[in-house]
C-alpha cells in the first residue's frame, strides 16, 4: 500500500478512466447475416434476371425484373417481347410502390386487424346471404386483360350467381373502343404499325402518351430515321403534349375546332369541304396514299372519322389487324351499375385497381350509394379515397409479388410472376376470389396461418391448369416454365370480325358542332402520373413534365394571349422560381377555387389544359404535391369539356420548375437542329457547323490547340454515349431508370423549387423564338448595335406563340479534359482510363468548385442528408423503402458531390463477366441504365476503341456534335442533330 | 545642409514632445474603456454569436441551409471570403510598400491598418473552410504525410493555391506587425503599475531594451520583412483572382483579373482603414496624428486604384460585347446584366465603385473627415457587390440557359456575414484598448525635421 505514491496513483486512476470510458464506446453494429444455406439461384452480388409483366391498372408493359439477393431492385425491358416493350418512367417507377411503406401491413374489417381466416369467413358468409337475397355482386375493376382471372370469375360468378364484373376505368378508352367495334368490328382498340408509314396526322391524338395503351415511341423513332422517306407528323391539338412537341409542324387550335377541322378533312376527302386547311391537309395524305395514318382522340365521332380515312386510304398501319386488348373500358356498364347502386340493387361491392370515390366526379351520388351496400371489400393495397368508405380491406399483393398474365394485345400472351415472398400480410385478389367461391371454407381453416405462401394458395394451380388447358396448344412454347422464363409467347389463335355495314353518314351527323361560351378544357394525363394511380410515387411527382418542367403539382395551361386577357402573369422572384397566378374556375356549378395557371407556349387560343391525378387525399407523398382534382370536371367520361369560365384570383402559386429560361437566347449551337430540306441537299458545314478557334489569321479544329496533354486512349475500352436528338421524344424514362439504378435521392417540392434537383439526367427542352440572331440583324436589331441590345434579349428570351420545341437529355459530358478535375483541390474527381469522368464520394470535401467550373452543370451537391433523415420523408428514410436500393452503388452523405457515373457499375460488370467467360466483349454488349430504358434507341453507348461498333458508326457520321465543344473540355457524350420534316 | 523642403506642412498637427507621444498612445491602454466602447463592444459580441449560431447551424444541417442551388453552388461564402482577403491588402501595402518608398505619413496609421489586415484576413480564413460540405474533413486540402496511400491535395487547383497564399499572408504580415509592436510593447511595459499587466507586457516585448544594437536589428528585420511583404500583396489577390481567371465560365475565365483585383483589393483596403480610422480618430483623440493630410493621400490612392478598377470594368463590359459570343451576354458586366434580373446588383456595383468615388477630384472633399468617411463606406459595399457580381452574375446565367436559375441569401448567409463583421470589429475594439495603436517609437523619428525650436535655440 505504502509504495503507491499520489502521482502513480493519479496516472493509474487516470489511465483506468480512460480505457473504461473508450471500452463503452461503441460504433454502431449493423449485422449482415450470411446464408446458412445459400439458395442455389442466388449468389451474393450477381443479379438474377426473372420475366414478368407489369400491370397495375393503367400501365402494361412486359419486364425483365433485375433482383439482388432476392430484392427486385430494377425493372428493364423485355426485348424478346414483341409488343409492350416500353419500359416507361411510370413501368419503372412501379417497382418504388411494392416498398411503399403505407402499404396494408394485412387485412382487417371495419378497421379491426384481423386473420385472414376470418375475412374468408366473413365475406362467405356476408355473400351468401346476399345471394340469398338475389342482389347484385359487383366486383369493379379497372380493365384486366387477364384470361385467366375472366375465366377464374366464371367460376366465382357459378358459385354466385348474382355475381358480374364491372370494368371502370377512371382515364376511360370506351368512345374509341365503341367506335373500333363499329368500323372493325371488334371492341378493342386497334394496333397501328408504323414501319411503313411516311405522313401522320393527328388531331388531339397523344400517340406518343397514353392515346394508345402501348405507346407508339418505338416506332415512331424508327420512321424518324433521317432520310428522303423520313416520316412527317403533323399534329393538331390544342394542349402542348408531348406529340405535339415532336411534331414536324404543329397547328394549334381548341378542341372543337380539331375536331371541326378532322370533319372537313374528312369531307375533303369526299370532295365537298372548302376549308383551307383541311384541304392542303388532305393533299398531303392523299400524296402519301396508304403511306399516310390519321390519328384522333377526344370523342367516339372523331375517333371513328379517323379510322374511315385510314381505312379509305388503306393506311399501312392497319394492315396487321392486330388489336391491343390490354384496355376494356367501359362506360355503359358502369354507369348502369351507378343506376343500380342508386336503386340499392346491389349487395356487395368488391373494388379492384379502381379508387371511384376519387376519379368519379359525381361523389355525393356515389358515397350514398355505397352505404346501403351490404358488404363492401377493398382489394386495394393501401388505404385510397374509395377504400375508407369500405368495410372489408383485403390488400391484394403488388404486382412483383404476384402471379398472373395478361393477354394485352391479340396473338401475345404474358405471364406475370412473383420475384419475391409478399413483404406484408397480403393476399392477390384472384386468390381471395377463389378461395370466396370455395363456400367449404373449413379447408383453409386448418392451416390457419397468419400469412400465406404462394405455394398453398390456389390461384398458382389455378393459372398453371388454365395455361396448359387453354394456351399452351395455342402457343409457341411447350411448358409453362419455358413461358415463365421468357415471360411472353405468341399466340395462333383467330380473332372473329363482326363486320358492321358502313355507318359513315352517321359520325358526321352526330357530330358535336356546338358552342359554348367560354374556354374549353382538355384533359390530359401527365407522362409522370397517367391517371393517378401511383400519384403516391415520390419518383414520379418528382420527375420534371417534359413539357413545362414543373414537379409536385398540376395547374391550368393558358396561352399567353388569353392569360394577357385576364390579367394573369407568371414571373420570377429572386431565387429564379417561378411564381403565377391562380383563377376561379367555374365549370357548370363546379368551381375551384384558387387554380394555378401555368402560361404555356403553344396552347390554342381559347382553350386550357388540366392533368389528371393530382389533388388526392390519402397517401402521405400524392398530399405534398399541390394539385387539383381534375376528375371532378371529368364528366360523363369526356376528356373535352366546354363552357369553362376563369377569374383571376388573388392568390398566388408558388411553382416548382426546374427551368427558368425556356428558350436558347440566341445560343443556336446548344441543340442542334436542321430541317430535312438542307439536311438531304446542303453540306454539313451548313447545319452542323464544326466548331473552330478563331485566331488572327484562320481558324483552327479544336484539336489543333490544346493545353492539355493528350493522353493514350487507344488502350482497353473508352466509353461514349451517343444522344440522338431526332429520337429523343423526351419522355423521360432515362430519368427514372437513373433513379433506381443510382440511388439518386428524392428531395421534395420545396427543395425542387429552390433549383436542387438532384437528377443526374435531366431533360431540357426549348421552345423556339420568333427571332434569330440573323432575323434581327435583318431587323437592324444587330448584335453589333450596342444600345439595341437589350432590346434583342428580350425577343430572344420570350418564346413565340406556336414554338417548335426540341428535347435534349444532359448529363455528365465525361469531358476527357475536364473543368472540374483540375479545379477539385482534394482530387476527388478524376479521369478514368475507360473516358469516365470519375467521382469518389469519399474523398470529397464539398467545395463546390468542381460543380461552378461545369459548363453543363450536370453535378448535383448533397445539400443535406437525404437518406434517414426526417426533413425528407420519402422511401429512404424507412427500412422498408430503403429495400429498393441497389447494392452496387453507395448512398450518398451531405456534403458531397455527385452526378452521372457512366453506369460504371454496370460496365464494370460487363467487363468482369466477359473475363470469366473467357471471351471478348460483343459490341452492344455495354449499356448504361438510361440507355437501357430508352423506348426509342436516342440513347447508346459503347466503346469506340471497336472500330467497328456501332457507337464509332454514330461517332463519325455527319450529324453528330458535342455540346459547348468550343470550350475544349472534349466529351465523351456526343449528341446527333434534330432534322425536322418542315416544308 | 538640410535636405527637407521647408514649404512641406507637418505630418503632426501642435507642437508634439516625445512626451506628449507617449502619453498619446498610452492613453487608450491606461485609462478606463468609455460607454461608447463598450457600447460598441457589446453589438459586436452580439453578433458573433449569431454569426456562431448560424456557423453552428450550417455545420450540423448541412449547406443546404444557405440560399445556393445546382447553378450557383457559391454565392455570399465567397463573395463574403474574397472581400474579406481584399481589405486585408491595405494594412501590408501601407506599411510595406510604402516603408520601402520611405513614406513617413505611414506611421500614423501604419499599425493600425496592418491590425486590420489580420482581422480581415482572419474573417476570411473562416470561409473556405465553412463552406465546405465537409468541413471536418478540411484537413485534407493541406499537403500534409497521411495514410490514405499517402494521398496528396491536387496541385493545380487554384483553391489550394489559394490555401497557400493566404497561410504564407496572414503569417508574414502578423510577424512584421508583432515586429514593429515590440519597442511600443517596451514602452507600455515601463509605464505599467499593475504588476499582472507589466508582466504580460514584458512577455509581450521580447526583453526589448531600447539598446543600439537592438535598434539596429530591429531597423535590419523591418527591411527584410518589407521585402517579404511587398511582392505577397501582389500575389495574394492575383491567386484569389485564379480562382475564377483560371475557370471555363464565361466571366471568371478572364486575363485581366490579377490586376484588375489587385487593384480592386488595394481599393477596398484602403476605404476600410478610412472606415476604421475615421473611428479611431475621434474616439482615441488622436485628431493631431491623423490629420488631413493623411486621408487625403489615402483618397489618392483610393482614386487611382478605383480608376484602374473601372478601366477593368469597362474593359470586361467591352470586351463581353466585342466578343460577339452570345454566351457573354449575361456576364456580370454586359448589357444582359445590365438589364437583367441582377440589375440592382450591376449598378450598385457602377453607382458605389466608379461613381461615387469620382467626388475626390475635389480637393475639399478629399481632404474632409465626414465625406471621406462616406465614401468609404460606399466602397466597402460596392467592392462587396463586385464580388458578388463576379460570383453570382455569373453562375446564374451561364452557358446552358437550362440551367439558369437566381438567387437569394437565407438568413443563415446573412447571419454569418454580420457575424464576421462583429468578429473584426471585436478584434479591431479589443485591440485598440490593449495594443500601442500608433507606432509610437516610429513615429518619433519624424518630430526631429520638425522642432525648429531646437533650431532657432541654437
Amino acid at each position: 500500500m505504502g509504495n503507491t505514491t499520489r502521482r502513480e496513483f493519479l496516472k493509474w486512476m487516470g489511465f483506468g478512466i480512460a480505457s473504461a470510458t473508450l471500452a463503452s464506446c461503441k460504433g454502431p453494429v449493423i449485422r449482415s447475416i450470411p446464408y446458412l444455406v445459400k439458395p442455389e439461384s442466388i449468389t451474393p452480388g450477381i443479379p438474377v434476371y426473372y420475366a414478368s409483366t407489369m400491370f397495375d391498372g393503367f400501365d402494361l408493359a412486359s419486364v425483365l425484373v433485375k433482383t439482388r439477393e432476392g430484392r427486385p431492385i430494377k425493372i428493364e425491358p423485355n426485348t424478346e417481347s414483341l409488343h409492350f416493350q416500353n419500359v416507361s418512367s411510370r413501368v419503372q417507377a412501379s417497382l418504388l410502390l411494392l416498398y411503399e411503406n403505407e402499404r396494408l401491413k394485412g387485412p382487417s374489417i371495419k378497421r379491426q386487424s384481423v386473420s385472414w381466416n376470418d375475412v374468408d369467413k366473413y365475406v362467405i358468409s356476408q355473400l351468401k346471404q346476399i345471394r340469398k337475397k338475389g342482389k347484385k355482386i359487383v366486383l369493379l375493376s379497372s380493365s384486366f386483360p387477364s384470361p385467366s382471372t375472366k375465366k377464374l370469375f366464371q367460376t366465382f360468378e357459378k358459385v354466385y350467381t348474382t355475381a358480374s364484373w364491372i370494368t371502370y376505368d377512371a382515364y376511360s378508352y370506351s368512345s374509341a373502343l365503341d367506335a373500333t367495334k363499329e368500323i372493325l368490328g371488334i371492341r378493342a382498340l386497334p394496333h397501328y404499325d408504323l414501319s411503313q408509314i411516311e405522313l401522320i396526322v393527328s388531331f388531339d391524338a397523344d400517340f406518343l402518351g397514353d392515346w394508345s395503351p402501348e405507346s407508339l415511341a418505338k416506332s415512331y423513332a424508327k420512321q424518324k430515321k433521317t432520310g428522303a422517306n423520313m416520316l412527317r407528323h403533323i399534329q393538331v391539338e390544342s394542349n402542348m403534349s408531348l406529340t405535339g412537341a415532336n411534331s414536324d409542324r404543329r397547328i394549334p387550335l381548341k378542341p372543337s375546332q380539331v375536331h371541326h377541322l378532322l370533319y372537313e378533312v374528312y369531307k375533303a376527302m369526299h370532295g365537298d369541304s372548302n376549308h383551307y386547311l383541311a384541304q392542303k391537309i388532305y393533299k398531303e395524305i392523299k400524296i402519301k396514299g396508304s403511306k399516310a395514318v390519321v390519328f384522333a382522340y377526344g370523342s367516339k365521332e372523331a375517333y371513328a372519322l379517323a379510322l374511315l380515312i385510314n381505312k379509305k386510304i388503306r393506311s399501312h398501319a392497319l394492315e396487321k389487324n392486330l388489336f391491343l386488348l390490354a384496355k376494356e373500358s367501359n362506360d355503359l356498364s358502369f354507369k348502369k351499375f351507378i343506376i343500380d347502386l342508386e336503386k340499392g340493387d346491389i349487395g356487395a361491392i368488391l373494388i379492384n385497381n379502381a379508387n371511384p370515390l376519387y376519379t368519379y366526379p359525381k361523389i355525393k351520388e356515389l358515397k350514398n350509394g355505397f352505404k346501403n351496400v351490404e358488404l363492401t371489400v377493398s382489394f386495394s393495397p393501401k388505404e385510397d379515397e374509395t377504400s375508407d368508405l369500405m368495410k372489408v380491406w383485403a390488400p391484394t399483393n403488388h404486382w412483383l409479388e404476384s402471379w398472373g398474365d395478361t393477354e394485352p394485345i391479340t396473338g401475345m400472351y404474358t405471364l406475370m410472376q412473383p420475384v419475391i415472398q409478399p413483404l406484408f400480410n397480403t393476399r392477390q385478389f384472384q386468390d381471395s376470389l377463389l378461395i370466396w367461391s370455395n363456400t367449404k371454407i373449413d379447408h383453409i381453416s386448418k392451416k390457419n396461418s397468419m400469412t400465406y405462401h404462394s405455394s398453398n394458395l390456389p390461384y398458382y394451380d389455378f393459372l398453371k391448369n388454365f395455361f396448359k388447358k387453354n394456351i399452351l396448344p395455342i402457343s409457341s412454347v411447350s411448358s409453362f416454365n419455358e413461358a415463365l422464363f421468357k415471360g411472353c409467347v405468341s399466340l395462333y389463335k383467330e380473332i372473329k370480325l363482326v363486320r358492321n355495314q358502313n355507318p359513315t353518314k352517321k359520325y358526321l351527323q352526330t357530330f358535336d358542332h356546338s358552342k359554348k361560351e367560354g374556354f374549353e378544357l382538355k384533359l390530359y394525363t401527365t407522362t409522370a402520373l397517367g391517371d393517378g394511380t401511383q400519384s403516391n410515387n415520390p419518383w414520379l411527382q418528382e420527375l420534371p413534365d417534359p413539357i413545362t418542367r414543373t414537379t409536385w403539382e398540376n395547374y391550368i395551361t393558358l396561352s399567353s394571349f388569353d392569360a394577357k386577357k385576364l390579367g394573369i402573369r407568371n414571373w420570377h422572384i429572386g431565387n429564379g422560381a417561378m411564381d403565377g397566378d391562380c383563377v376561379y374556375l367555374t365549370m357548370g356549378n363546379i368551381t375551384f377555387k384558387n387554380v394555378p395557371v401555368y402560361i404555356q407556349p403553344g396552347q390554342a387560343l381559347g382553350s386550357i389544359g388540366l392533368a389528371l391525378g393530382y389533388g388526392h387525399n390519402k397517401g402521405k407523398v400524392s398530399c405534398q404535391s399541390v394539385g387539383i382534382n381534375a376528375y371532378y370536371l371529368y364528366e360523363n367520361f369526356n376528356i373535352l369539356q366546354k363552357g369553362i369560365q376563369l377569374k383571376k384570383s388573388s392568390r398566388i402559386h408558388k411553382f416548382s420548375c426546374t427551368q427558368l429560361q425556356h428558350t436558347m437566347g440566341g445560343r443556336n449551337s446548344i441543340a442542334r437542329e436542321t430541317d430535312l430540306e438542307t439536311f438531304l441537299t446542303q453540306k454539313k458545314e451548313i447545319w452542323n457547323k464544326e466548331e473552330k478557334i478563331k485566331t488572327y489569321k484562320v481558324d483552327i479544329p479544336l484539336d489543333k490547340i490544346t493545353l492539355w496533354k493528350e493522353k493514350d486512349r487507344s488502350q482497353g475500352h473508352h466509353f461514349q454515349l451517343a444522344i440522338d436528338l431526332n429520337a429523343c421524344i423526351g419522355c423521360g424514362s432515362c430519368i427514372i431508370a437513373c433513379h433506381a439504378e443510382n440511388n439518386v435521392p428524392v428531395v421534395g417540392k420545396e427543395e425542387i423549387r429552390k433549383f436542387r434537383d438532384m437528377h443526374w439526367l435531366r431533360i431540357d427542352r426549348y421552345y423556339s423564338t420568333e427571332e434569330s440572331f440573323e432575323s434581327m440583324a435583318k431587323k437592324g436589331l444587330s448584335q453589333k448595335n450596342l444600345f439595341y441590345e437589350p432590346e434583342m434579349y428580350k425577343h430572344l428570351l420570350e418564346p413565340e406563340y406556336n414554338p417548335k420545341v426540341i428535347f435534349q437529355p444532359v448529363m455528365c459530358q465525361h469531358c476527357n479534359n475536364a473543368p472540374c478535375e483540375t479545379v477539385c483541390p482534394v482530387a476527388a474527381t478524376s479521369h478514368g482510363r475507360q473516358g469516365q469522368n470519375m467521382m469518389a464520394y469519399n474523398r470529397c470535401v464539398g467545395t463546390r468548385y468542381c460543380a461552378n467550373n461545369c459548363p453543363y452543370k450536370v453535378r448535383r451537391f448533397n445539400w443535406f442528408n437525404y437518406a434517414e433523415n426526417d426533413q425528407f420523408d420519402f422511401y429512404m428514410n424507412n427500412d422498408i423503402g430503403r429495400m429498393v436500393l441497389n447494392p452496387d452503388v453507395v448512398v450518398r452523405s451531405r456534403g458531397v458531390m455527385e452526378k452521372c457515373s457512366l453506369c460504371i457499375q454496370m460496365t464494370q460488370a460487363t467487363i468482369a463477366k466477359a473475363k470469366k467467360e473467357g471471351r471478348k466483349i460483343k459490341d452492344g454488349e455495354f449499356h448504361t441504365s438510361c440507355t437501357k430504358a430508352c423506348p426509342t434507341g436516342a440513347l447508346s453507348f459503347g466503346d469506340i476503341n471497336d472500330p467497328k461498333s456501332q457507337i464509332v458508326r454514330k461517332l463519325e457520321d455527319d450529324r453528330s456534335y458535342k455540346l459547348l465543344d468550343f470550350i475544349g473540355t472534349r466529351p465523351n457524350v456526343f449528341y446527333q442533330v434534330k432534322v425536322r420534316h418542315s416544308k | 545642409m538640410d535636405s527637407e523642403s521647408p514649404l512641406r506642412p507637418p505630418l503632426i498637427l501642435r507642437e508634439k514632445t516625445y512626451h506628449n507621444i507617449t502619453e498619446d498612445v498610452a492613453r487608450a491602454i491606461e485609462s478606463k474603456s468609455g460607454k461608447l466602447w463598450c457600447i460598441a463592444f457589446g453589438i459586436s459580441c452580439m453578433a458573433v454569436i449569431w454569426g456562431i449560431g448560424c456557423i453552428a447551424y450550417t455545420i450540423g444541417t448541412g449547406i443546404g441551409v444557405w440560399g445556393l442551388n445546382r447553378t450557383i453552388n457559391w454565392g455570399w461564402d465567397i463573395t463574403n471570403f474574397v472581400w474579406w482577403v481584399g481589405i486585408g491588402h491595405a494594412g501590408t501595402l501601407i506599411s510595406a510598400v510604402l516603408l520601402l518608398f520611405r513614406q513617413k505619413w505611414r506611421l500614423s496609421i501604419n499599425r493600425s491598418a496592418e491590425a486590420m489586415t489580420i482581422f480581415a484576413v482572419v474573417q476570411a480564413g473562416l470561409f473556405p473552410i465553412i463552406h465546405m460540405g465537409r468541413p471536418w474533413d478540411a484537413f485534407w486540402v493541406i499537403p500534409i504525410p497521411n495514410q490514405f496511400g499517402p494521398l496528396w491535395p491536387n496541385f493545380n487547383s487554384p483553391l489550394l493555391w489559394d490555401v497557400f497564399a493566404i497561410s504564407t499572408y496572414f503569417s508574414v504580415s502578423t510577424v512584421f506587425w508583432f515586429l514593429g509592436l515590440i519597442p511600443d510593447f517596451a514602452m507600455i511595459r515601463d509605464r505599467a503599475n499593475q504588476p499582472l499587466k507589466k508582466k504580460i507586457y514584458r512577455i509581450l516585448s521580447f526583453g526589448w531594451g531600447g539598446k543600439a544594437k537592438h535598434w539596429q536589428r530591429f531597423e535590419e528585420l523591418s527591411l527584410v520583412l518589407a521585402g517579404l511583404c511587398t511582392p505577397l500583396v501582389f500575389s495574394v489577390h492575383t491567386i484569389v483572382s485564379f480562382d475564377f481567371a483560371t475557370s471555363v465560365i464565361k466571366g471568371w475565365h478572364s486575363t485581366i483579373f490579377p490586376p484588375y483585383f489587385v487593384a480592386g483589393a488595394i481599393f477596398s483596403g484602403f476605404a476600410m482603414v478610412q472606415t476604421l480610422l475615421g473611428i479611431a480618430r475621434k474616439v482615441l483623440h488622436l485628431e493631431d496624428y491623423i490629420t488631413k493630410k493623411h486621408i487625403e493621400y489615402m483618397n489618392i490612392v483610393i482614386l487611382i486604384t478605383g480608376g484602374m478598377v473601372a478601366i477593368a470594368y469597362m474593359t470586361e463590359f467591352i470586351l463581353a460585347w466585342y466578343s460577339g459570343s452570345s454566351f457573354e451576354d449575361f456576364t456580370y458586366l454586359s448589357p444582359g446584366a445590365a438589364t437583367g434580373p441582377f440589375w440592382w446588383a450591376f449598378w450598385a456595383l457602377i453607382g458605389c465603385n466608379v461613381l461615387i468615388p469620382q467626388v475626390l477630384w475635389f480637393r475639399a472633399v478629399r481632404r474632409s473627415f465626414f465625406w471621406s468617411y462616406v465614401i468609404s463606406i460606399f466602397i466597402n459595399i460596392g467592392m462587396w457587390f463586385e464580388r458578388f457580381d463576379i460570383i453570382v452574375l455569373n453562375l446564374s446565367h451561364d452557358y446552358l440557359p437550362s440551367t439558369w436559375t437566381g438567387f437569394l441569401p437565407s438568413f443563415v448567409d446573412l447571419g454569418i456575414f454580420i457575424g464576421t463583421n462583429g468578429f473584426f470589429f471585436m478584434l479591431y475594439l479589443l485591440y485598440a484598448r490593449t495594443f500601442p495603436v500608433i507606432a509610437q517609437a516610429e513615429l518619433k523619428t519624424i518630430l526631429k525635421s520638425e522642432n525648429k525650436k531646437y533650431q532657432n535655440a541654437k
